[in-house]
């Protein structure tokens, strides 16, 4: 649950967080070694996704859904070699739920449809996260 | 709710199945019929309707292109314009926000929600919305 430690056996990060910060340790579930691809996924996080820096569990929140995006992003760079410009819409519930499975070493993905929502369902907006280019979060940093 | 069926507030939208024109919902709140006709394009352009209608593929197609048509509505309402580029659509259960009906407007936030997570992590879906200029440039044609 808590991510300030090491996990034994698991793929992670060492990522600063929170207002004094300390380095925590975010969860990798692709198969990306780069660290200069992790690195700069990492940066982009930082311009979407800002860290929180009150310390009231909202840096351990922010933290985990920062988390969420660097895999996106990497899950992403991992199939097609590049990190995606657009946007992040988070809604109630997508009718599609991915599958994604690894057999004989190479990762399958389809999807199916999720059952069980009316059509009344899917009324709400969704929440938008922009995603910035590499380039302007290096320009912006350097 | 029969999709087929005229309702106050769902426009015509064709289905794909044997040129049948069936009804889309309309949760935003647009009424510029010029904004609901680009977002309309915008979805044809993205996720074209499926023909194929074996087990109701042509149902499921039709629901996914109607939630979108809101989804870029909605956007369109707030920010006065559409989406551009990739989009990867999450569900609520693998990021946390919330989206409530407050003063006759939606708010929206990320927020938390106390859950059991799951370790591993699935792909998410992405799309792709072109911009509405590609869209219309390429229904007009080369310039002769």
């Amino acid at each position: 649950m808590f991510r300030n430690y090491r996990l034994a056996g698991v793929r992670q990060t060492p990522w600063a967080c929170g207002p004094k910060g300390r380095l925590w340790y975010a969860t990798i579930h692709r198969d990306i070694e780069d660290p200069l691809v992790i690195d700069n996924a990492k940066r982009i996080v930082d311009e979407a996704l800002a860290e929180q820096p009150s310390s009231h569990w909202q840096h351990h929140y922010a933290f985990v859904r920062r988390g969420f995006l660097l895999n996106l992003l990497l899950a992403h760079y991992e199939r097609h070699e590049a990190f995606p410009v657009g946007h992040v819409c988070v809604v109630d519930r997508w009718m599609w739920d991915a599958i994604v499975f690894k057999y004989k070493g190479q990762w399958c993905r389809s999807s199916g449809y999720a059952f069980g929502a009316s059509r009344e369902d899917y009324n709400a907006p969704g929440q938008w996260i922009k995603i910035p280019s590499l380039q302007s979060v290096l320009k912006g940093s350097s | 709710m029969d999709l087929k069926e005229p309702r106050e507030g769902a426009i015509p939208w064709a289905c794909g199945h044997g040129g049948e024109v069936w009804y889309a919902n309309l949760h935003a709140d647009v009424d510029d019929p010029l904004v609901i006709e680009h977002a309309k394009r915008l979805v044809d352009k993205a996720v074209p309707q499926k023909l194929s209608t074996f087990f109701g593929g042509h149902y499921y197609s039709f629901v996914t292109r109607e939630y979108l048509l809101n989804l870029l509505l909605f956007h369109h309402k707030e920010h006065g314009r559409f989406p551009v580029g990739p989009v990867c659509v999450v569900s609520r259960k693998e990021l946390d926000s919330i989206h409530h009906p407050k003063w006759h407007r939606w708010l929206n936030w990320l927020d938390w929600m106390w859950r059991i997570r799951k370790q591993e992590f699935d792909d998410p879906h992405w799309l792709y919305i072109p911009s509405v200029q590609s869209v219309t440039d390429v229904e007009k044609g080369p310039a002769v």
